[in-house]
């Protein structure tokens, strides 16, 4: 991975970010156009029509949306880049890393962006960001890492087994269910809150929440082991995929 | 001709094969062998061509020559440090994406240093006849247009060892001319280059030498009049064999 490596990874993520403005009439709008329309939606379902959501539900909402479309997108576009660019990789002698490394990059952008009007609505609407705000971006690395770690070991793999597509859209389906991202984990019978976190998007969500909605500063320790195992996946994705640079080709005949 | 049999080859296959993923499933998956026994030499400044019906392997053999896929049988020596690389035709193009945008990004594709592709904007631009087109959305444009531009910018990579497949001539009749005397300049400068085809008339013209592919196997390598006879004759054989092989399918139509 040299020099150009990287130069040809963040002009290809330039260069999409610039189609996805040209692409549609409405252009970048449908960045937004999406999750506002779930957003929307959940609310009307989850507050409407089932009463008592609780207080300031639609904050509450927008943050668990938020960060678990940032996290399903972004890990099912980089499970699949490696895959689906077969094409490109028997034209051109290029180190797979490269597939997952923009796709990653390029929903982190969307995602950022997005994230820019979540706060905008958070303190328009009286959440005056406190000293908890501090751990805003130790929370946004984590959940890059989080991202990187599973997007990449999904992808290494990928190529050798095609079901995987299918598990994960299955997984990511149950996730919005079961991640919190319609309701918080004090809803959920105390013996089972310990393993609701296990899964790192709950957790996730939950610190967010923390720090943007009560000021709360998040479980530090959780943070770092979630961080030490996405390291891991990044480094065990990543020497697959090195590993199987001329296999890739190959298997995806 | 430079190939005295005293000088080393820059390259040199021997007794190479290759097998691309099996059908996929659980039990019974097969593997398919593209290359079985390909054993072939490239000097330095040489024209090599690899002659052979469709579907017998000589892509497979260029994608290997690139350093793309490896073999599962046999050796490839490559001299150290040498880069070899295939000429693709818009590699990476985005459609959304202006022209002089995707120059710079199918440029980086091939390897060519962000810089130095910059550089050659002006010169891209005035091979492939785009003038102010260049700012529109390669989208709009037709696609005698996309292989000028294409072809303008596949043509600036400068690898050790060039790998041709089948694009002799690409765009619309005008341009054709003018790709293939650019091509032949390339081809006949002091660079060495793999052409692959299936076109016997194109490889003689062009190639130093030849190899001749069938079934995944090479047949012949030496002089192009002496290659192409052997293929030429073995085409003959099939044809009678097809020939033969209706006649028998008919006379038991006609015995039932």
């Amino acid at each position: 991975m040299d020099k150009h490596f990287w130069n040809l990874v963040w002009y290809k993520t330039y260069a999409d970010i610039a189609a996805d403005g040209q692409q549609t009439y409405l252009g970048y709008l449908w960045w937004f156009i999406e999750p506002v329309l779930q957003v929307a939606t959940y609310y009307v379902v989850f507050s409407v029509l089932r009463k008592g959501a609780g207080e300031h539900f639609l904050q509450f909402l927008i943050i668990g949306i938020f960060s678990w479309r940032w996290f399903s997108s972004c890990v099912m576009t980089s499970a699949r880049s490696i895959s689906r660019n077969s094409g490109m990789m028997k034209s051109v002698s290029i180190f797979s890393l490269f597939f997952p490394a923009y796709s990653i990059a390029v929903s982190t952008i969307r995602s950022a962006t997005i994230f820019v009007i979540v706060l905008i609505l958070l303190i328009s609407t009286g959440f005056i960001p406190g000293s908890a705000y501090s751990m805003l971006p130790v929370l946004l690395i984590v959940q890059i890492l989080l991202i990187s770690g599973v997007g990449l070991l999904t992808a290494s793999v990928m190529p050798f087994i095609p079901d995987l597509a299918k598990v994960m859209e299955l997984v990511m389906r149950a996730g919005l269910f079961i991640s919190g991202v319609f309701f918080s984990v004090d809803q959920i019978p105390e013996p089972l809150q310990a393993y609701f976190l296990m899964n790192p998007m709950a957790f996730m969500i939950q610190a967010f929440r923390e720090v943007l909605m009560k000021n709360t500063i998040p479980d530090l320790e959780h943070l770092a082991i979630i961080s030490l195992c996405s390291i891991a996946a990044i480094i065990v994705g990543y020497q697959i995929i090195k590993r199987n640079n001329v296999v890739y080709p190959k298997v995806l005949a | 001709m430079i190939n005295g049999s005293a000088e080393q080859p820059i390259v040199a296959l021997e007794n190479v094969g290759m097998y691309y993923a099996s059908i996929r499933r659980i039990i019974n998956a097969r593997r398919i062998w593209a290359l079985k026994d390909v054993s072939l030499k490239l000097f330095a400044g040489e024209t090599l061509g690899i002659i052979g019906r469709n579907g017998v392997g000589k892509s497979t053999l260029l994608l290997m020559l690139a350093g793309i896929i490896e073999p599962d049988l046999g050796t490839i020596k490559k001299g150290p440090g040498l880069k070899a690389s295939l000429l693709s035709l818009q590699a990476g193009f985005v459609g959304d994406l202006t022209g002089r945008k995707n120059i710079i990004l199918s440029g980086m594709f091939l390897g060519l240093p962000r810089r130095s592709i910059k550089a050659k904007i002006p010169e891209i631009i005035e091979m492939s006849e785009l003038g102010e087109v260049i700012d529109r959305p390669v989208s709009t444009y037709s696609a005698g247009m996309k292989a000028r531009l294409g072809f303008s910018i596949a043509v600036q990579i400068d690898p050790d060892i060039l790998l041709i497949d089948e694009v002799l001539s690409v765009g619309d009749r005008s341009f054709q001319q003018k790709s293939k005397a650019i091509l032949h300049e390339i081809i006949s400068s002091h660079k060495s280059v793999v052409i692959v085809s299936h076109s016997p008339e194109i490889l003689e013209s062009l190639c130093d030498r030849l190899v001749w592919i069938e079934d995944g196997v090479s047949k012949a390598e030496g002089e192009p009049d002496d290659v192409l006879r052997m293929y030429y004759d073995f085409l003959e054989q099939r044809k009678d064999k097809d020939k033969n092989a209706v006649q028998n399918a008919a006379q038991q139509a006609g015995q039932t």
